[in-house]
């Protein structure tokens, strides 16, 4: 049987989940570029009614979707997932306060903060920014001008929080962790929360913080060291062939070691739906 | 589907049914169960009705008394339509139901809807379904106050399971005729003969609209030995469960079939082998294969 090429010159369908919008919820949203905070390369993230989200893509081979009547032939499942804005204003901050040597730096304007070149995107983030920065910055008012400075301790104090919350969370989600022992899960606390923090200054400085001994994650024997039941998934790895591959200079190959025992999401979110009903 | 809405104004006197079924070994289009019931006072003047097992009568006189049983005010009927995507659906399922046992179900369903409408139901005459004298402990078990007479050629034997089989087998004739053909896009012919898998016509229509991924239209009974022979040589899904279950008894998986291999065309290369791998990411993320999208 011959297939039909009706999809000759049509915009390709994919699967997208992502939060309820709530009230007034009918524009989609629009997606800005932005600086990824750990690779610091330009990332596209979803902007809907104030809630910034980054986009996460699953797919299995031979896979397709039943959308109706219809067939989508790409079998990915894309995620809008919310993510604290924080983490993603954080390296702009930063910059943004010429901190040198020992000295605090400078206080500066959020629409200042915000101007960064070749990036226009941030600038949809100014009220959200308004309202979740104070957490880590230091302020002072002039008049009816507010000025903002990234304070370390803040930020470790609102990473240490995260931390602490992602530890208690863990447990709960997954059986692997409930395993564990604490110490175990803090680890994986941070690797998680690592995604979104540059090695310098801030995990370093975390590690230091929480009392761990920081480990490059990029070293394979300290990841053994840390990691001792974890198994290499080589089926993964051999059999994958990344249509986003995002290259970082000097990092090596080697990563993280694949969790034992590990289902893949549709389990994951199979379990979260039994848990619900 | 059934007659008047309202309880007839003899419902409180005693009465006898007959449940009777239709297409139960075709290939194609419902299974339908049907019953008539009517006042045992009743009973001697169905007789003279000349209903007679709808498989010995033609299309237009099956036609005929089923009409005029409608307009009967002393007659009962109801139908129990059995869709051919909810019988494979049971007989395929992971906890299969096998078709004697859907069958029961459907007739003990027909019961228990008359007897809610308000009718003092007594009596009631059904064609055996496995064996009769199971079948026949099954449903007293269930309905203690009605008395059971399960037997071969009960269609031919009583006139009240005579009358269910013209009601089925009318309301079974009149789905296919009206099929709504829910795949878009197919040329579907209506031509498909008796339904039966011997029948020559119907052989034809199978492998006219046989579909290398998606079988038949579904009009069709999947769980009929009939497909599987017609699908073999089709392409052959690898489901997940079943790998995790193969995966578990230590024996190794099949390969996935490819879509190109069978002749079709995909808008992008080699788009069917690719998969996330969450390479570069935390261990937790990595496990799941969840990748960071940069552009969308």
């Amino acid at each position: 049987m011959s297939s039909t090429v009706w999809w000759e010159g049509a915009e390709k369908t994919r699967v997208l989940i992502a939060p309820d919008s709530g009230c007034g919820g009918n524009k989609p949203g629009e997606l800005l570029t932005l600086r990824h905070p750990k690779s610091e390369n330009g990332t596209c993230f979803l902007f809907n009614n104030e809630m910034l989200q980054e986009l996460q893509w699953f797919k299995q081979s031979y896979g397709s979707w039943f959308l109706g009547d219809y067939i989508s032939e790409d079998g990915s499942l894309y995620m809008a997932t919310p993510v604290d804005p924080v983490f993603i204003l954080l390296p702009i901050f930063d910059e943004a306060r010429m901190k040198k040597g020992e000295n605090s730096g400078k206080f500066r304007q959020l629409d200042e903060i915000l101007f960064v070149e070749g990036y226009p995107g941030y600038q949809h983030l100014l009220s959200l920014a308004e309202k979740c920065m104070e957490i880590v910055c230091q302020t002072q008012e002039v008049g009816s001008m507010k000025f903002y400075r990234l304070d370390n301790s803040k930020v470790l104090a609102w990473l240490s929080c995260k931390i602490y919350c992602l530890k208690n969370s863990l447990p709960e989600l997954d059986k692997n962790y409930a395993a564990q022992d604490e110490k175990q899960t803090l680890v994986d606390s941070v690797s998680i929360v690592g995604e979104y923090l540059k090695t310098e200054p801030w995990l370093k400085l975390l590690y230091d913080h929480l009392g761990l001994k920081f480990v490059d994650p990029t070293m394979k024997e300290t990841n053994m060291e840390n990691l001792p039941t974890a198994n290499e998934n080589n089926m993964a790895s051999s059999n994958s062939i990344q249509e986003k591959a995002n290259k970082k200079p000097g990092k090596q190959t080697k990563q993280a070691k694949v969790e034992t025992g590990s289902k893949n999401i549709r389990d994951m979110f199979s379990r979260a739906c039994k848990k619900k009903c | 589907m059934e007659s008047e809405c309202l309880t007839p104004e003899w419902a409180s006197q005693p009465c006898l049914m007959g449940i009777d079924e239709a297409g139960r070994g075709p290939v194609l289009g419902p299974m339908v169960y049907g019953c008539m019931y009517c006042p045992i006072s009743y009973q001697s003047s169905l007789a003279s009705l000349h209903f007679a097992d709808s498989k010995t009568l033609k299309e237009e006189k099956r036609e005929e008394l089923y009409e005029s049983l409608k307009l009967d005010k002393s007659l009962g009927w109801a139908v129990d339509v059995i869709d051919p995507r909810e019988l494979s659906a049971k007989m395929l399922a992971k906890n299969k139901t096998n078709l004697n046992e859907i069958s029961h179900n459907s007739a003990m369903g027909l019961i228990k809807r008359v007897l809610d409408m308000g009718v003092l139901l007594t009596e009631a005459y059904l064609d055996t379904v496995g064996d009769p004298d199971k079948y026949r402990i099954k449903l007293s078990e269930r309905f203690p106050s009605i008395k059971f007479v399960v037997s071969k050629k009960a269609d031919s034997l009583f006139p009240i399971v005579s009358g269910a089989s013209i009601v089925a087998k009318v309301t079974r004739d009149r789905a296919l005729k009206e099929w709504l053909v829910e795949e878009t896009g197919e040329d579907i012919n209506r031509n498909f003969g008796s339904g039966y898998p011997g029948d020559p016509e119907t052989k034809a229509w199978l492998v006219q609209h046989k579909h290398s991924v998606f079988g038949f239209p579904s009009l069709v009974r999947f769980s009929w030995g009939t497909c599987t022979t017609h699908l073999k040589g089709e392409v052959e899904v690898a489901w997940e469960a079943d790998e995790n279950e193969e995966s578990g008894n230590g024996s190794s998986s099949k390969r996935q079939a490819k879509l190109s291999s069978f002749g079709f065309k995909t808008c992008e290369k080699r788009s069917e082998e690719i998969e996330s791998s969450g390479k570069g990411r935390c261990k937790f993320l990595q496990a799941r294969k969840i990748q960071q999208l940069t552009q969308f």
